[in-house]
């Protein structure tokens, strides 16, 4: 059974901010609303800048289902966590279980008061007859009922932004690693793919000059 | 007088022993899914519940996101 992830590889992703534009492009979400965002820190120092794309990581014990007051959260067969928008109150509760800044909240009526919860969906669509227009109007597009992976994993210029089956995604990601180089730690760890990698192990090659 | 004054005593030691204190660390019960039931992606019209076939089309899917594995090195 396929469990689907999302993997961002920091030494690669170049902040073209692509896979924002290829989300709200797909799935028509509304202005300020967004589903996926690039987040750079370092922002501007040489050497030092790493970018990430985060939208919901599709947690496999996620806060947002332990705190939501009416249970409007399930995750699928697949591993991908949804919500039911038709239940949902717009408590906000997940908004602040969530470590990843996920649920977004349009602003709705005259006295712009928070809507119901919306968030990235894995292109898995949500509790509507799949491929319906109610389905893309809460929603977007389902993609995977189609057969096809997220839009803005499937487009990224860089191949930064990884989507689909877990084990696929290490398999790949431990292809890019052994053809990085290096041994021990840093062949493949949390300092080749948060950062610590390919620019530091320049940054040594030129101290040892 | 005297058994007045050692009833208060009494009184006022159970209550600065809060013996009648309630305990307060939350109970949690996990929730259950309350909205409407969802299908899943093999049950969609291009796949008609064939799951063994979607779940090679995405894994076929997945490996195309690596230059790697489509441009072998020389």
């Amino acid at each position: 059974m396929a469990r689907m992830k999302f993997l961002c590889d920091t030494e690669r992703c170049i902040e073209c901010n692509g896979c924002v534009t290829a989300c709200k492009n797909e799935h028509e979400v509304p202005w300020g609303i967004q589903r996926r965002r690039v987040v750079t820190i370092n922002d501007g120092v040489v050497g030092q800048e790493k970018s990430m794309s985060v939208a919901c990581m599709h947690c496999s014990d996620a806060p947002c289902m332990a705190v939501c007051p009416v249970d409007v959260f399930y995750r699928t067969e697949d591993g991908v966590v949804l919500h039911d928008k038709d239940a949902c109150i717009g408590c906000g509760y997940c908004f602040y279980a969530c470590p990843f800044g996920a649920p977004q909240f349009p602003q709705e009526g005259a006295f712009g008061q928070r809507g119901k919860m919306d968030k990235c969906t894995f292109c898995a669509g949500g509790p509507e007859a799949d491929g319906s227009d109610a389905e893309f109007e809460k929603y977007g597009r389902n993609r995977l009922a189609e057969g096809k992976l997220p839009l803005c994993a499937e487009m990224c210029s860089t191949k930064a932004l990884l989507g689909g089956d877990g084990t696929a995604l290490a398999d790949i990601f431990r292809e890019r690693v052994v053809r990085r180089g290096g041994t021990g730690a840093e062949l493949i760890g949390w300092n080749t793919a948060y950062g610590g990698g390919e620019q530091k192990r320049e940054q040594t090659r030129g101290g040892d000059k | 007088m005297n058994a007045t004054r050692t009833v208060i005593l009494i009184g006022a030691a159970l209550a600065l022993a809060a013996c009648s204190e309630a305990p307060q660390v939350t109970h949690y019960e996990a929730g259950t899914y309350s909205g409407k039931p969802d299908t899943r992606p093999w049950e969609s019209a291009a796949y008609g519940g064939d799951k063994a076939k979607w779940e090679s089309d995405m894994r076929a899917r997945a490996r195309k996101q690596t230059e790697i594995g489509r441009m072998p090195p020389s």
